[in-house]
């Protein structure tokens, strides 16, 4: 599946199999081609290139009407000038659908995402969360081969959004849908999907499990994506045994067993998450800092600690520690992630 | 104690939106009572007093007696509701492909403000030149063969009803642009992926949500068209079937030097529109009134 705008590319080749009932996220930064991949799949985007198939069946030359995908838009788009009730039964209404079952199913979906009480409400009158649950209950309600929801809970609290994250994760499990989840938050991926698709300037970076993914990023750009926010210009200083290599950066020296394809180049990425740092005077990767910056975070600390004169490391403990004392850190070799640099 | 009352009554104007701003109104507001709210009252007045004294409403009576005057009626609203029906009819679905499809519509803007700032007058003249038996329509229709007879376009109904739809048309064009412009592209997407095809999106979604739109871009038409005179003057057949309410009251001033009975004709003129306005509005409330730009985030 390609997307191009005049010379821009948007999403090329996004190759992906879905199986029934999986619930699939598309994860990337804004600008990466993700809307785009979803836009593509609803029929509102034409490809440039590639093709959708469903089973058997090619859909991308389809118009989107026909396509019996429900989407959910990340700015709801219920109808304004509909009851919460007839925006859900719109759907059912253009296929011509017996009133009495309408009215059976509408009811089910008005159950599944607790609005019975709000059925003859106007859209501006619910608060976001539940425009949310009209927009979802709206597109299952056509009970459609594939859900496509856009970003549904960008413009949510961050309470909300917790919430609503058990809710569309239950929704999935209790109807069977094949999802596909577009996100720029790493943790609700990580929290929702079944596989995540990574992507970056319009091109796949990963596919994978969650674990597989947040663990075991395949370059530099996924892992600082997933959260590695020590990501350090290094070079390989020295091969070590079978299987592990040392990389430097001034005086800074780390082993690694965690490099891929590459320990054979020079310049190199090294991708550090903060919680794999430790504050421990024995292990391995032993490393001297001081505490630049400390950063109070609730359930720990978060702190800026200088190894060296230009190389300052993010650490996440729960140990209270102050601003200016030294302290030692660790780092298991297997947690030092070498990719080769991509700015080449 | 005293601070605190002239604070909480200062207070009290904030909140209902009393402040030193509000004296910017005072020159719009002179320009509406000078110009709009005395002439009117005096009007209403004046209709009430014939020059020949023949009693309270005897303007009124005199006019709905007269065959030829409550004809003046008639002839009006044959003109400005099919002009207004042709305006806003052709303006929509054009308004609602250039929104959709168009992603520049500054030339088309463009295009369409020149016949609005030109005037009724010169577009009267215009067409003048362009419709009259030996203009350039119908010289070219007849060298082609299309047609032997000059079509005569000129001095009766259609000339008025053509001029209207020209200056009218560009007017009621861009009012429905902006209503169709402020519809948020996502709910038709939403409304075609629910399985509705582009004319049920129209049907359901697009339509009533213009719906407001469409009854004030109607009735600024009606208007227009209502108190037409120029084009009805110069392209129409102003004693004859053109003789609309406004060429009737200014005969009243320049050929009897009635301002009175004039005052009475423009007054009935202001009833039939508030008529036709007000049942236009009562029509619209029936339907969705509120914001068209999708729920809030």
């Amino acid at each position: 599946m390609s997307r191009t705008y005049d010379k821009s590319v948007a999403l090329s080749g996004l190759t992906l199999e879905i199986p029934k009932g999986e619930f699939v996220a598309l994860l990337g930064p804004s600008g990466c081609g993700k809307s785009t991949a979803l836009n593509c799949l609803a029929g509102l985007i034409p490809l440039t290139a590639g093709s959708i198939h469903l089973d058997d069946r090619r859909i991308d030359t389809i118009p989107p009407e026909k396509r019996e995908f429900g989407m959910v838009f990340q700015n709801y788009a219920l109808f304004p000038h509909l009851t919460i009730r007839e925006n859900i039964s719109f759907g059912l209404k253009i296929k011509k659908i017996e009133k009495k079952e309408i009215l059976n199913r509408v009811n089910k979906a008005l159950e599944l995402v607790q609005l019975r009480e709000h059925a003859e409400k106007s859209p501006h009158e619910l608060s976001g969360g539940q425009q949310q649950r009209v927009a979802i209950a709206r597109a299952i309600v056509i009970e459609p081969e594939v859900v496509l929801m856009d970003e549904p809970l960008s413009n949510l609290d961050a309470k909300l959004r917790i919430e609503m994250r058990g809710e569309i994760k239950k929704l999935h499990k209790e109807l069977g849908l094949t999802t596909i989840y577009v996100t720029h938050d790493q943790e609700e991926a990580l929290s929702m999907a079944d596989r995540l698709v990574v992507l970056h300037s319009g091109k796949v970076q990963q596919i994978g499990t969650p674990q597989e993914v947040y663990l075991n990023p395949t370059n530099s750009f996924v892992a600082d994506f997933m959260g590695y926010r020590n990501l350090l210009s290094m070079e390989v200083s020295k091969q070590l045994n079978s299987g592990s290599i040392e990389v430097s950066l001034a005086s800074l020296k780390l082993v690694s067993t965690n490099f891929g394809s590459a320990n054979n180049l020079k310049k190199v990425k090294v991708a550090i998450r903060p919680d794999n740092l430790e504050l421990s005077t024995s292990g391995e990767n032993l490393i001297q800092g001081r505490v630049i910056a400390a950063e109070y975070q609730g359930r720990e600390y978060a702190l800026e600690v200088e190894v060296d004169s230009n190389t300052n490391l993010i650490v996440r403990t729960v140990t209270a520690t102050q601003v200016g004392s030294n302290i030692s850190l660790s780092v298991p070799a297997n947690r030092v992630l070498v990719f080769p640099d991509n700015n080449d | 104690m005293a601070l605190e009352t002239k604070h909480s009554l200062k207070h009290y104007f904030a909140d209902r939106g009393v402040d030193r701003v509000l004296v910017l109104i005072i020159p719009a507001l002179t320009m509406m009572l000078v110009f709009f709210v005395y002439p009117s009252i005096y009007g209403i007045f004046l209709s009430f007093h014939p020059i020949n004294h023949s009693g309270f409403l005897g303007n009124y009576k005199s006019f709905f007696h007269d065959t030829y005057m409550r004809r003046t009626i008639f002839n009006t609203f044959r003109i400005a509701l099919p002009v207004s029906i042709i305006n806003i009819s052709a303006a929509l679905p054009v308004a609602v492909y250039v929104r959709k499809y168009v992603k520049r519509t500054r030339p088309i803007n463009t295009l369409l403000v020149i016949p609005m700032s030109l005037g009724t007058v010169l577009i009267a003249e215009g067409l003048y030149a362009y419709l009259n038996p030996s203009g350039w329509l119908n010289q070219t229709l007849m060298d082609v063969g299309i047609i032997s007879q000059p079509l005569r376009l000129l001095q009766n109904f259609w000339g008025v009803i053509i001029s209207l739809v020209i200056s009218g048309f560009p007017f009621a064009f861009l009012l429905m642009l902006s209503y169709a412009s402020s519809i948020n592209p996502s709910l038709e997407l939403a409304a075609s992926t629910l399985g509705a095809n582009s004319r049920q999106v129209f049907r359901f979604i697009t339509f009533p949500l213009l719906a407001p739109g469409l009854a004030i871009t109607f009735c600024l038409n009606f208007v227009l068209a209502f108190s037409v005179f120029p084009s009805a003057e110069l392209l129409g057949n102003p004693s004859g079937d053109s003789h609309v309410l406004a060429i009737a009251a200014a005969d009243a001033v320049t050929q009897k030097f009635d301002y009175s009975m004039a005052s009475t004709i423009s007054i009935i003129s202001a009833f039939f529109e508030l008529f036709v306005i007000a049942s236009v509005f009562l029509l619209r409330s029936k339907l969705y009134s509120g914001s068209t730009a999708g729920t809030k985030g």
